[in-house]
């Protein structure tokens, strides 16, 4: 028997290609490209919510344009759903049985007509991480076959043949899983079920049985390599014995990527080996993506067909199947996403140090904070951190740029600048802490609490007194010299190679006449007073009579370093060591006692005397050095305490 | 964890250093702890750790320390806590410590320094020099007897302390060889090359320059072999 075919409608090609051909490269990955056919896993990488209408037309003896499929998808967090209604995705066939009947007034040819539809389809994936990506696909099908079969009316007057038709619906379900995973951003394997899950809805009967959509289980393998940036390969495999492959190229154009592709299909139902092939063309903005594709198939679709073939092998599907005429698509994927794009997640920030606003300094060089940035792109970037700190920050404190390979998660430093260095009240304040990839608003944020110490509060490390130095120059300054002044006399008479040496001794038997020394307030946190605090309050302890009177000497240029003694029980001791700017030999001006003076080569290497000052021996000058003296001498030269770091020398620059 | 309990036993032994002075002949002075005045030394008298004694001429001074005992010479000078055996390690630990007290060299200028003195210089010298070049020699005088002795090590850095904080006698060329050739002994290369690269810029007779380049022959023969 020998039937021929009329196409009323027909869509595209086999059970895991889809219209996209091999349109999807890294520079359009933000669109889905690429449908239920070939992505069962729902694997994308769209941010927010995209809107995807595809426009089909084909020529089966006159155009034929239709809308063939409208998607929406949209992203929450680590979740993706996506549903699309494809009116397009729809095949009809007539098949005349060459049976003529003489009705009265007619003549009528028996057909058989077959309407296979797609109705609609939808997805879910749940990223579980960068690499691994699993999801499902649902897809409604809907199938009716009416065939006109003769029947014999018997009447008291005349019997007659009419037509009547015998109609068979079919509808059902069809669900699959699959999983995405990238060991690299160069490479995706993709590994999904065809026809996994199956559910009729209508009975069955016998020409369900003969014409419905065959549905063989199987699995379906598909591969994307990218050798090159700009250069990608993909193929995918059917068990039951269909097979792709193809390669795409991508290069800017204006404001966004254009990519070319090209993609060639063995069919096991189709003839002849290479069944036909899909060309593509994308062009992809941040905003949008345009892709014109098309499907030609190598042999002959107008030819005369037998039904026998199509009974013995059947439609494996709707849009791919030994009928289908050559198409073009037009698909047009809008970004519907009002955010921008995140390009950068920021995971985690460890707070490193409490803020001291005394050690200004420090926080423009030492990163107070380590965030965690991954990069969500196949992309080299660079991310800027920045952050603000209420009640220290006005605006926005920049850190400098890391680069972010592809996917890599590092280590980004904040660096903070304290405006507000007056701060009084010690508290905790809210730090927020952003990144960004470019000037625009930030990619990802994190906020967390971060102690926020008075002025006062300082961290323990000796190193860091030297900020407390010289917080207070010009006070000191003006003391210094209102002292000195007064001397004037005695000191313009002097050697002037003594002229520093006996500065000091004047400011010190000076320093010392109002002093006392007055512990810290038992506290979680370490308290030194300002210079002019100290001189205010007439004592302090070893760190405030230290600091006050370190900055008293440098403020008018004579050089000294604190010498921090730690002790294995915690309770530390500081003194001053001050450069005389006398030279070696000439010690015996000033001492004749040579365990009284420490040897220091200056930055051009030339040897200086050093003499120690315990600044909290509050009697007079020579005790204050014999004792200091006596504590270098014991604990920082004769038990190595200079190299075995019980003993450090910090110079006040 | 055994080295570490060795130091420990040598840290202490430090702090009970103390001599008795058993015999005196001369003229032998001593400056207690910190005092700047020279006091006579008297026999019986316990002298110690920071003490430092001075013999004159035609003079010395015998010192015992629990059956130790130890001659000071005359013209010679060292502290009581020299008086010590000094592991290399020590010795090592010791001279780390010179360059760690120096002032370590800043990238940015530091033209803040302002300590220029306007006016008229005034000299108005406080203190004999001479005596103090005196006491350097004494010193280096001292260490050489400490290392004929057999404290070596102690002996080097009394010479190195020495040099740094009396340095006119930096010119006795003929003392620092003999350290240079106790550095070389105890293998302390590096430290004896920098001495002899040091004395190569002064001006020498050629009896010493002959030694300068027998100690450096000496040394780059140590330095194949380390290889």
């Amino acid at each position: 028997m020998i039937l021929s075919f009329t196409f009323t409608k027909s869509a595209y090609c086999q059970i895991s290609l889809d219209y996209f051909g091999n349109a999807y490269s890294k520079f359009n990955s933000r669109f889905r490209l690429n449908s239920l056919e070939s992505n069962i896993s729902n694997y994308n990488l769209t941010n927010d919510m995209e809107l995807a209408t595809t426009f089909s037309s084909e020529y089966n003896g006159g155009l034929n344009s239709s809308i063939y499929s409208i998607s929406i998808s949209k992203r929450i967090n680590s979740h993706y759903f996506y549903v699309r209604y494809s009116p397009g995705i729809s095949q009809q066939f007539i098949i005349k049985s060459g049976m003529n009947i003489q009705l009265p007034d007619s003549v009528a040819q028996l057909k058989t007509k077959l309407n296979y539809e797609e109705k609609f389809g939808m997805g879910y994936a749940f990223n579980f991480s960068q690499f691994f990506s699993l999801g499902f696909s649902l897809r409604y099908f809907s199938q009716e076959f009416t065939e006109e079969k003769p029947v014999l009316f018997y009447t008291d007057s005349v019997n007659y043949i009419s037509v009547k038709d015998e109609i068979a619906k079919s509808n059902f379900w069809v669900g699959d899983i699959g999983l995405t995973f990238l060991p690299h951003p160069d490479f995706m394997i993709s590994i999904f079920s065809n026809n996994l899950f199956l559910s009729e809805e209508s009975k069955q009967n016998y020409l369900t049985d003969i014409y419905s959509l065959k549905r063989n289980k199987g699995i379906t393998t598909k591969l994307f390599i990218s050798p090159f940036e700009q250069f990608n390969i993909s193929a995918g495999y059917e068990t039951y014995g269909s097979y792709y492959t193809g390669f795409n190229f991508s290069t800017k154009l204006f404001r966004g990527f254009l990519t070319i592709g090209s993609l060639i299909f063995h069919d096991r139902y189709q003839k002849p080996f290479i069944a036909g092939f899909i060309p593509s063309l994308n062009y992809s903005t941040n905003f949008f993506s345009i892709t014109l594709s098309g499907v030609k198939y190598f042999s002959n679709r107008s030819k005369v067909q037998s039904i026998d073939d199509m009974i013995k092998y059947g439609i494996h599907s709707i849009s791919n199947n030994s009928y289908s005429n050559d198409k073009v698509f037009l698909t047009i994927n809008f970004s519907l996403s009002l955010t921008r794009e995140k390009q950068i997640k920021l995971i985690d920030v460890d707070i490193k140090d409490d803020i001291y606003p005394t050690l200004n300094d420090i926080f423009i060089h030492k990163p107070f904070a380590i965030g965690k940035v991954v990069n969500l792109t196949n992309k080299i970037i660079e991310v800027r951190p920045s952050c603000l700190i209420q009640k220290v920050n006005d605006e926005i404190v920049y850190s400098p740029n890391v680069k972010l390979l592809p996917y890599d998660t590092v280590e980004v430093p904040y660096y903070i600048f304290i405006n507000n260095s007056l701060i009084t009240k010690r508290e905790i304040s809210q730090a927020e802490f952003f990144v960004s990839v470019d000037d625009l608003e930030p990619d990802d944020k994190i906020q967390k609490p971060i102690l926020i110490n008075d002025k006062n509060s300082w961290d323990g490390s000796v190193s860091n007194l030297v900020y407390f130095v010289r917080s207070d120059f010009e006070f000191s300054s003006k003391y210094s010299k209102n002292i000195l002044q007064s001397f004037k006399n005695y000191l313009d008479t002097i050697n002037y190679e003594l002229l520093i040496f006996n500065q000091v001794k004047i400011l010190f038997e000076n320093f010392i006449k109002e002093m006392n020394y007055v512990a810290d307030p038992r506290a979680s946190v370490e308290h030194v007073q300002f210079p002019n605090e100290t001189i205010k309050l007439k004592g302090g302890d070893c760190d405030d009579l230290s600091v006050c009177f370190a900055s008293l000497l440098e403020s008018i240029g004579i050089q000294t370093a604190f010498v921090d003694y730690k002790n294995p029980d915690g309770i530390s001791h500081v003194n001053l060591l001050i450069n005389t700017n006398l030279s070696p030999s000439r010690m015996n001006l000033i001492t004749n006692n040579d365990s009284k003076i420490v040897i220091r080569k200056n930055t051009d290497g030339k040897d200086e005397i050093w003499i120690p000052i315990e600044t909290t021996c509050l009697k007079d000058f020579d005790t204050a050095w014999n004792l200091a003296a006596e504590k270098f001498n014991k604990e920082a030269i004769e038990e190595y305490g200079l190299s075995n770091g019980k003993v450090t020398i910090i110079d006040i620059y | 964890m055994k080295k570490i309990f060795l130091i420990f036993i040598s840290i202490t032994s430090i702090y009970a250093q103390s001599f008795v002075v058993e015999k005196v002949s001369g003229n032998v002075q001593a400056l207690i702890g910190l005092n700047e005045e020279w006091t006579k030394v008297k026999v019986g008298q316990l002298l110690k750790g920071s003490d430092l004694i001075s013999t004159g001429e035609k003079s010395l001074v015998q010192l015992n320390n629990n059956g130790v005992r130890f001659i000071l010479q005359s013209n010679s000078a060292l502290n009581i806590n020299n008086i010590k055996r000094l592991s290399l390690n020590e010795l090592l630990l010791a001279l780390a410590m010179e360059e760690i007290r120096n002032v370590p060299k800043i990238k940015e200028d530091n033209s803040r320094r302002n300590t220029a003195v306007y006016g008229e210089k005034v000299e108005s010298v406080t203190g004999d020099k001479s005596i103090f070049n005196d006491l350097g020699v004494k010193k280096l005088n001292g260490a050489k007897q400490l290392a004929i002795n057999g404290y070596k090590e102690s002996a080097i850095l009394l010479a190195k302390e020495t040099y740094r904080k009396y340095p006119d006698t930096k010119t006795r060329i003929d003392d620092r060889l003999f350290f240079v050739n106790l550095m070389i002994e105890l293998h302390l290369l590096n430290e004896a090359s920098s001495e002899l690269n040091e004395l190569k810029k002064m001006k020498l007779t050629k009896d010493q320059n002959e030694k300068v380049e027998h100690c450096f022959e000496i040394i780059n023969e140590e330095m194949l072999k380390n290889n």
